[in-house]
């Protein structure tokens, strides 16, 4: 398992359009993928995890991939939310 | 019941509530777990393939946004937090699957209402309460598409969510009417582009009786009435023999000049807001754009401001088909009533007077310079003009040219044909330009007078609060004696005046506009032939006399009585 700390970068946060990109992109990996918050997990391969962290601009996710493809999965994360998700 | 008016006009039908069936869902034992999960699993699927079906009849490009939301519910059928939640109360607490679904997706929904510090989020909520509904129905084996009644009818509802709205035809369609709803919100900008009156935040509307009724929609005055009477009913008969009537006498001014009895020009120019437009505009004979507004450019996305070469693409288009005529582009008017999710404008107090349009562009000027890069590029072979909104002073101005200029070096550059010398124009609506209008006037081309904004800036009162009306209104002597002032001084700098407020379409008050010598008026495009015929029958020497007495009026009263005294006697001046 590995863990990454990712920071939500675009404008709006993890609103529903993007819960939609996301969810999209991480059910392309076998490993699981979830955010640690409070003691909570969100489950990432879920649109209402994604929006359940309530994610806006600034905050700091705290990810955890497990699984056979985790190193990409994690990569790939990092990738999605550098891009603002094509957003400002 | 009062409304705000999100699209012109009336109409008198059958009142027909599409509002989203609601259940009384009771919480019920269940013995046969297996079948209850069989049913569960029905459900899922039938209501994937609905909405796979309504993704599949939506455009790509224009209906981007409604797509989002159902791809999002379509993720919620895949969701396995929201699954197991159903699926364990059926096998663990043996529920029943409606009590299930709809107490999953309560909670769901009231996580997603309580997110104080989350608008966007918030208001999203009804997207997942739409697809339990949906799932309940197919549960319940109640249909949730919306059959359209065979006659024609009024949709009544709270809001309409766009699968909704996507749902439903509209052949017998004739008015919209919300409980809530925004001028700005999906169904107001689909009813404006259909031409059936709208109008939205009619509070009252869904607790009163309305089944079977007839309704009658005035979204001219912002009114609806619940069985109106035969009095009611008569004077709509008769607006409506009368718009007929008139659309047959005005269509003949479609191809004329709009030219007084006494040979004067004022051009009749219409407000755009896409380029679909422009073939009524050309056919109503519009002489050209006199504000193109871009909003709608920026509000189809969904997640980024339009690229140069998506604006460009799009003015370019509107500027053809236009052949030569006059183009003016105004630069992204943003804020007010105008929202655009993705540019993130904090919501304010006092939009109104808020962080918006050319203050906010001007601070952003990397959205801005695209935007100014696609107008100066769809003005190499055209007669396209850029006109900026809410001026307030020089130095708006001056920063403005400065990213022109930056923009100009970077086209250069990069080798691309665009118009080096093109007009730019401010709009005239801040009381602060009107009064430093001769000043402003040496730094720019033309003005265009917004007459809805310079009234409610004037008068210091809301435009959209049913109270003011009267401070609103255009006949107010103050409102027309600053609008003769601008005139004025535009004229003495030697540069072109327009008015493409709401004002430049009442027909009482044309007369005035030619007496002050305005260039032309930019109005709605079913208000073309009506202006021009309002112009053909005026003589400007004689208007000349009236402006002169009705400027040294003092009430709206008094201004309303001369000007529809001089419109009943034929232009015979008072």
């Amino acid at each position: 398992m590995i863990t990454r700390d990712i920071i939500v970068q675009n404008e709006l946060g993890l609103h529903i359009r993007i819960a939609g990109t996301i969810v999209k992109e991480m059910k392309k990996f076998e490993s699981s993928i979830m955010v640690m918050q409070d003691g909570t997990a969100h489950n990432f391969k879920n649109v209402t995890g994604v929006v359940s962290t309530n994610g806006k601009k600034g905050d700091v996710l705290t990810f955890e991939f497990d699984g056979p493809d985790e190193e990409c999965a994690a990569d790939a994360v990092e990738e999605l939310f550098a891009s603002k998700f094509g957003e400002r | 019941m009062d409304g705000i008016i999100a699209s012109q006009g009336k109409a008198l039908a059958k009142s027909f509530p599409v509002q989203a069936p609601s259940f009384e869902i009771e919480k019920t034992p269940i013995h046969d777990i297996r079948a209850e999960l069989d049913r569960f699993e029905d459900a899922k699927a039938e209501c994937a393939q609905q909405l796979g079906i309504l993704i599949d009849e939506l455009d790509d490009e224009s209906d981007s946004a409604t797509i989002a939301i159902l791809e999002f519910q379509q993720l919620m059928l895949e969701d396995t937090d929201f699954l197991d939640k159903i699926t364990d109360m059926i096998e663990q607490e043996k529920l029943n699957c409606e009590y299930a679904v709809q107490t999953a997706s309560d909670e769901f929904v009231s996580f997603l209402q309580n997110l104080t510090d989350n608008d966007y989020l918030r208001e999203r909520a009804t997207d997942v309460s739409d697809l339990s509904t949906r799932l309940l129905s197919v549960l319940l084996n109640v249909s949730t598409k919306i059959e359209e009644p065979d006659h024609p009818y009024i949709a009544i509802a709270e809001d309409i969510a766009p699968s909704r709205l996507a749902e439903l035809d509209h052949h017998e369609l004739r008015g919209i009417v919300l409980e809530e709803g925004s001028i700005t919100s999906h169904c107001a900008i689909i009813a404006t582009s259909l031409g059936i009156p709208c109008l939205v935040q009619v509070t009252g509307i869904l607790e009163a009786d309305t089944v079977g009724k007839l309704l009658l929609v005035d979204a001219i005055e912002g009114e609806v009435t619940i069985d109106p009477d035969d009095d009611q009913i008569s004077a709509f008969k008769i607006y409506e023999k009368q718009r007929e009537e008139e659309r047959e006498l005005f269509d003949q001014y479609a191809q004329r000049e709009s030219r007084t009895l006494d040979g004067a020009f004022m051009g009749v120019y219409a407000n755009i807001i896409s380029k679909d437009e422009v073939e009524p505009l050309l056919k109503q004979g519009g002489e050209g754009v006199g504000l193109f507004r871009t909003e709608l450019v920026y509000m189809l996305k969904t997640n980024a401001a339009p690229t140069e070469e998506e604006q460009y693409a799009e003015y370019f288009a509107v500027a053809s088909a236009l052949e030569q005529r006059p183009l003016i582009i105004r630069t992204l008017d943003v804020g007010g009533d105008k929202e655009i999710e993705y540019l993130h404008i904090q919501k304010e107090e006092n939009p109104y007077l808020g962080y918006r349009a050319i203050r906010y562009c001007l601070d952003n000027p990397d959205l801005f310079k695209a935007q100014i890069a696609a107008i100066l590029r769809a003005g190499a072979d055209h007669n396209v003009k850029m006109m900026l909104p809410l001026i307030t002073c020089k130095d708006e101005i001056t920063k403005t040219k400065q990213l022109v200029k930056e923009v100009c070096i970077e086209l250069d550059e990069r080798g691309v044909t665009y118009d080096a010398d093109m007009q730019i124009g401010i709009m005239m609506e801040t009381p602060a330009a009107a009064l430093d209008s001769a000043r402003l006037a040496r730094d720019v081309d033309f003005f265009s007078i917004g007459t809805n904004d310079l009234s409610q800036y004037l008068f210091a009162a809301d435009r959209n609060n049913a109270k003011l009306l009267e401070l609103n209104s255009f006949f107010q002597p103050t409102l027309l004696r600053a609008i003769d002032m601008i005139a004025r001084t535009a004229h003495e700098a030697g540069i072109e005046v327009e008015i493409c407020g709401r004002a430049g379409e009442i027909l009482e008050l044309v007369p005035l506009w030619i007496a002050m010598g305005i260039d032309n008026v930019s109005v709605s495009i079913p208000a073309i032939t009506k202006v021009r015929h309002a112009i053909c029958h005026t003589n400007k020497a004689d208007s000349e006399k009236l402006k002169d007495a009705v400027l040294e009026l003092d009430t709206v009263e008094e201004v309303r009585v001369m000007l529809s005294q001089y419109r009943e006697q034929g232009g015979v001046r008072p």
